[in-house]
């Protein structure tokens, strides 16, 4: 087989065994890897009803067939679980090196089940697998913890790990690898911790077999140089890393400000990309096989670390009313060390901001006050105090107040864009599987960026044909795994080519986006199931018009699109796919069956 | 001024356009005074790749252009610039670095008229009239002569130009025997503006060609750039419509993405293509012009010329 091994490795911490056993061939092909194969595994092993942080959840971690070859970006990997904070199928993807040893281990995905006696670390060599006592490194953070196993099992491991978070199983907690490389979003880091799983340590030999070298060379070379030729890949992200959009975002009024009662933060400059490499910039880093390289070493006084990110930048930045950027920089170097995702950090602490400053919440906790901020991650990583109430997230945290104020969909905070002023974005928002996420179908690619082609931000005509396009599409580069950057300069006849040269299988442009399609549709068949979530947006973002900036007067126009939406998608008019979609697509599954 | 486009004419131009079919009217475009070799050589590397309709460097990297192409057996036409990016220099001057650039390898020749020159056409009158008119003919023709059968087209360099100046430099050019017409250097203002294309093509007819360089950096730049100066079948070809960019790749990558979905296109931000909206840097007297031109503009409200206007006179 090439492109995959066709091999899965299945964990049961309960029993301390491990098996490897094959793959379907059917199922990579349709489902490729990564996304789409966690998906496919977690709709197929673990039942809608299951307790996301009970023994019956499972963590699944997986990888692309181009992972391990030159394919540009192609150095990621995926974890796929019931997420503990919003309830839905959820994966969480990460760069760095991890996803490549994973992948040289021989096995295409790892399935962690049940959960061990103790706090238990694994390390996985060339497909072997031993269970270790992680007794030394209970409470470590993520730094400690991996040198701790790199120094336990090999310096050429790579580990990814909990920190103190996931181990008090903070429902946003996430899972480090590489140090500083983040799969962030949806508490998988709380899924692990509740397996008593502490760090995995991977190593392996096993290439990647390309079927078609020349072809799949020249197929790279192609992408490599769209990517070196987009302005978005080769200038922007390079120079300023992904906080070049601070100011971009800003200057549209779409920057959501203290809690999202605002979309234009005046101090932005103060925390752009621009100000970043000034005051705090040391060097530019790159996952594994990525040309773009967007990732910042940084350093405030003694410490370095990587990052922030824009959406980082934002969390505690002008979400938070905080315009101190080496304080930015250190509660991000807090939320990787503590394993914490500092999207829903950063939100949950602004939600928790506007209660105190409305009289809801008797805690002093004031917009703008960098000091608390900092302070309020530790006592969220250890359940201390109010921390233990923001440790559930913000729509728990502000129902516990009975008030409206969690800035969050299916109880996923969204991140740094107010689709005020980003229509399409609202609809992206409000349709993704996995909640208040950006990254599902990334509009502001097309609607702020002018890639691969400019739309009006405002209108929300032919919102709907484009999302359904970009999540497709996004499902599909999710699977291969590739990063979303490449987006900005690759089309589906890219990854078709590089993806046909690598496995040997004939895979079209329209192919690609069926696969796409497919896993959406089969992740919301899982939502179905589970009762999870509604698509909608929180009543701020459909009723409250901005007050400043280049979208004032402006809400989201969510009716308009969503139906247009729903009948582009197949699906009925609660969001159901309906029986011919799911027969047109292979997919098993009665939406009324549970 | 402002030309509207309708999201169902573009529409029929994707319909009739595929990524091999548009890479075949681009020409592969460097002319940045810092460029190195290299860069030469990977621009005839992309051209060979991506099959656009030639490479286009200045006069002095036509020669390592050739010998690259012809070591690497590829099928690429070189374009030369002469007398880039102003226009001000002697006619001698143009033809001796025509017949340079031919002897070097060139197929084709882009010189830049003298745009002064066509501007004083319009107010002279009479002989002095008479005298700048064959002027910018005996200029154009001696750069056609010293071409020797090659492509030559003339940049008119247009954002410096009133629409009456642009049809005027377009039957000039085309009189003096040039086989194409040119919107800009890439140097100047505008680029590139639907607008001015469709002069070009009303002033140049169905025979000769019209290319649109400057500020060409998506596909959809690209298909308004079709609509105005290449909107036929016919016209949809190498020989009468040709866009000049550094972004060809970039173009050729996101054409696909139009046949997934018709949601690429909206009703266009009003300005956004007018060239009234690009004059910042103008002379004064074109500025005034454009000012005019953008008062009489019904689609913009009361309130929004206001703001133009204002925004005009800072």
């Amino acid at each position: 087989m090439y492109g995959w091994h066709g091999k899965l490795l299945r964990v049961n911490l309960t029993e301390e065994k491990a098996k490897i056993e094959d793959i379907d061939e059917h199922m990579l092909r349709t489902f490729l890897g990564g996304r789409g194969l966690g998906a496919k595994i977690l709709f197929d092993e673990v039942k809608p009803e299951t307790d996301a942080l009970g023994p019956g959840n499972k963590l699944i971690f997986t990888t692309g067939p181009l992972t391990g070859t030159s394919a540009p970006t192609a150095g990621r990997y995926s974890i796929t679980s019931r997420s503990p904070l919003t309830g839905t199928i959820f994966d969480s993807n990460s760069g760095g090196h991890f996803g490549v040893d994973l992948k040289k281990c021989g096995i295409d995905a790892m399935v962690i089940e049940g959960c061990a006696q103790k706090l238990t670390y694994l390390f996985i060599n060339d497909g072997s697998v031993e269970f270790r006592d992680a007794g030394e490194i209970v409470g470590l953070d993520t730094h400690k913890t991996t040198d701790y196993v790199v120094k336990h099992t090999d310096a050429r491991a790579r580990v990814a790990c909990i920190g103190p978070a996931g181990e008090k199983k903070v429902l946003f907690a996430c899972i480090i690898n590489d140090r500083h490389r983040a799969a962030g979003r949806g508490g998988l880091g709380a899924v692990m911790g509740s397996k008593q799983l502490k760090a995995i340590a991977v190593l392996g030999t096993h290439e990647t077999q390309v079927a078609n070298p020349e072809e799949f060379e020249e197929a790279r070379k192609l992408a490599h140089e769209a990517i070196m030729k987009n302005p978005v890949t080769k200038d922007a992200l390079p120079y300023y890393g992904t906080s070049v959009l601070v100011n971009i975002i800003n200057e549209i009024g779409a920057l959501p400000t203290r809690n999202y009662q605002e979309g234009f933060f005046k101090d932005a400059d103060a925390i752009s990309g621009e100000t970043l490499r000034e005051r705090i910039f040391v060097r530019k880093t790159a996952c594994a096989q990525c040309p773009i390289g967007c990732g910042r070493v940084t350093k405030v006084g003694s410490e370095e670390g990587e990052g922030p990110e824009y959406e980082t930048i934002w969390a505690f930045g002008a979400d938070c009313g905080i315009n101190d950027i080496e304080a930015i920089a250190l509660a991000n170097y807090k939320c990787n060390k503590l394993g914490l995702d500092t999207i829903t950090t950063g939100a949950t602490i602004a939600c928790a901001m506007e209660l105190s400053e409305r009289g809801l919440l008797t805690d002093y906790i004031r917009f703008g006050n960098a000091d608390t901020m900092l302070q309020l991650i530790d006592k969220i990583a250890l359940r201390e105090g109010i921390g233990d109430k923001l440790a559930n997230g913000s729509l728990r945290f502000a129902q516990d107040y009975n008030a409206d104020y969690s800035m969050s969909v299916k109880g996923l905070e969204m991140p740094a864009y107010d689709p005020r002023g980003v229509q399409g974005m609202g609809l992206a928002y409000a349709t993704s599987n996995r909640g208040g996420c950006h990254l599902r179908g990334y509009m502001i690619s097309a609607e702020v960026l002018g890639s691969p082609y400019m739309v009006d931000r405002l209108k929300t005509e032919g919102k709907a044909g484009l999302l359904v396009l970009f999540q497709n599409i996004s499902a599909a580069v999710d699977s291969l795994v590739l990063c979303r950057f490449s987006q900005f300069a690759l089309n589906p006849e890219h990854y078709a080519r590089m993806l046909s040269a690598v496995t040997g299988i004939e895979y079209t442009d329209t192919d690609l986006l069926t696969i796409g399609e497919r896993i959406y549709n089969l992740e919301r068949l899982y939502n179905v199931k589970a009762g999870a979530g509604e698509d909608t947006l929180p009543k701020r973002l459909l009723t409250e018009k901005l007050s400043a900036g280049h979208s004032k007067g402006h809400v989201v126009h969510l009716d308009v699109m969503l139906q247009e939406y729903y009948t582009i998608r197949g699906w009925d008019d609660k969001g159901r796919p309906e029986k011919e979609t799911i027969s047109r697509l292979g997919i098993g599954g009665d939406v009324n069956a549970n | 001024m402002y030309l509207r486009i309708a999201k169902e004419e573009l529409k029929k131009i994707v319909s009739r356009i595929n990524r091999e079919r548009l890479a075949g009217l681009i020409d592969h475009t460097e002319l940045k005074p810092h460029v190195l070799t290299k860069k030469v050589y990977s621009l005839c590397d992309e051209a060979a790749r991506y099959e656009f309709a030639s490479i286009c460097v200045n006069s002095a990297r036509v020669k390592e252009a050739a010998e690259y192409i012809k070591a690497k057996d590829y099928d690429v036409l070189i374009c030369s610039v002469v007398g880039f990016p102003l226009g001000q220099m002697k006619t001698e001057a143009k033809a001796f670095e025509t017949r340079e650039a031919v002897n070097d390898g060139a197929e084709e020749i882009d010189t830049v008229i003298n745009v002064g020159k066509l501007r004083e056409l319009s107010s002279a009158k009479g002989e002095e009239r008479e005298k700048i008119r064959n002027y910018l003919l005996s200029d154009i023709a001696s750069v056609v002569k010293s071409a020797d059968g090659k492509i030559v087209k003339v940049i008119l360099e247009t954002g410096y130009l009133t629409d009456a100046e642009i049809t005027e430099g377009c039957r000039i050019s085309i009189e003096a025997g040039a086989h194409f017409v040119k919107t800009s250097t890439g140097f100047g203002p505008m680029g590139a503006l639907p607008a001015h294309l469709k002069i070009m093509r009303e002033a140049v007819g169905n025979k000769r060609g019209v290319k649109a360089s400057g500020g060409v950096s998506n596909f959809l730049d690209a298909l308004r750039c079709i609509y105005a100066a290449a909107n036929s079948d016919e016209l949809l070809n190498p020989v009468y419509f040709r866009i000049g960019t550094s972004s060809g790749i970039n173009i050729v990558n996101t054409v696909a993405w139009a046949k997934y979905s018709d949601a690429w296109f909206v009703d266009e931000i009003p300005c956004r293509y007018c060239p009234a909206n690009f004059i910042s840097k103008l002379p004064e007297e074109i500025k005034e012009y454009y000012i005019g031109l953008c008062r009489n503009c019904n689609i913009l409200s009361n309130a929004e010329l206001e703001e133009r206007r204002k925004y005009h006179e800072l």
